[in-house]
């Protein structure tokens, strides 16, 4: 028997989302937005994927729980959209590890996030809480720049969970790093 | 068998030796009985589930310890309504038994309701023990929860373990 993956991304939906990125005029929510509905559903048609999606600010909540069905998947990216100020990772890495309580198999959560951490539980923190859950956390990290506590979180989340961390600073580096991300 | 979620502040107020003494003797009792589940919930100004229910109590400490001290004012009653959303979240239909034990320092007047919260549990048939590591009840608690709440010392423990386990 072939146990299912768990993937839920977890997206920044902060206002500093709503700056342009890379060479074309977009801003980064918007190319997060179109590059999750490029990647994700073929990734989902190829293998046993369950796809869930959280979102965060300074509030963070499910927008999908797990699920195989590509036009659910697809529905539901396509309204990821900047919700407000303020930035709570932990927030975000928690109510995903919550969205998978239930599911069978492995799991792991991919954050895309431009950083400024400013609000709720600290990343580091709700990585443990991952961590025992045994979810294994990525991190896109989009735009490239990060202030030095932001970097230090990071680190210790994704030593915490095993998981990797991706700098992107195009659209394509995003495409791959999504694809790496989301299948290792 | 028993769900029990521990619904334990982490802040600069509390003190964590009674904390983890309290852990620790709380696996050791739920070994003995191999069909209940544990489960660890972190609160200060915020309340988040740090380990969710589980066959593995020496995790307890483990977490616990893992987790710095957060700035803030305590929110007890946040811990409490994260405990009970993991006991609802989390029940598989074999716990005849739920219930959540808090451990507060009580040191500073929070700003949300602890009795809305007590009350809360109440009505989720939740059984709820308040403990607290300070050795006073402080004033602004009031008089209904100053009569169940237990002060955490070491030669106590087990009454509290008594109360989540059996309910006496």
């Amino acid at each position: 028997m072939i146990l299912a993956t768990n993937v839920t991304y977890v997206v920044d939906a902060s206002l500093s989302m709503k700056k342009a990125f890379g060479e074309l005029a977009l801003s980064k929510i918007d190319v997060v937005k179109e590059t999750l509905i490029q990647v994700v559903p073929k990734v989902v048609e190829k293998n046993n994927y369950y796809v869930g999606l959280v979102v965060f600010y300074k509030h963070a909540f499910p927008l999908l729980a797990p699920t195989k069905e590509v036009r659910s998947i697809v529905n539901v990216f396509s309204r990821i959209r900047v919700l407000g100020e303020g930035t709570a990772p932990g927030n975000g890495l928690i109510e995903a590890v919550k969205v998978m309580r239930w599911n069978k198999g492995s799991k792991r959560a991919v954050m895309i996030t431009d950083g400024g951490f400013n609000e709720g539980v600290p990343l580091d923190i709700a990585a443990i809480y991952a961590s025992s859950s045994g979810v294994k956390l990525h991190i896109i990290i989009i735009g490239g720049k990060l202030i030095d506590m932001d970097a230090v979180y990071i680190g210790r989340a994704i030593e915490t969970c095993g998981g990797e961390k991706y700098v992107v600073n195009d659209r394509a580096q995003l495409v791959q790093a999504l694809y790496k991300a989301t299948l290792s | 068998m028993n769900d029990i979620v521990v619904a334990a502040e982490k802040s600069i107020y509390i003190k964590m030796e009674p904390v983890l003494k309290f852990l620790d003797e709380l696996a050791h009792a739920l070994s003995k009985d191999v069909f209940s589940r544990v489960g660890l919930v972190i609160f200060s100004s915020y309340a988040f589930p740090i380990l969710d229910l589980t066959y593995n109590y020496y995790k307890l400490c483990e977490v616990y310890k893992a987790v710095r001290p957060l700035k803030g004012v305590p929110e007890p009653a946040l811990g409490i309504y994260e405990a009970i959303d993991m006991i609802k979240s989390l029940d598989d239909g074999l716990a005849d038994k739920r219930a959540v034990a808090l451990i507060a320092s009580l040191s500073k007047k929070p700003g949300i309701s602890l009795v809305d919260a007590v009350n809360y549990a109440k009505a989720q048939q939740v059984r709820l023990a308040i403990a607290t590591t300070n050795a006073d009840a402080p004033s602004w608690l009031p008089e209904d929860i100053v009569k169940e709440l237990v002060r955490l010392r070491s030669d106590n423990i087990y009454k509290i373990i008594k109360l989540i386990t059996n309910g006496s």
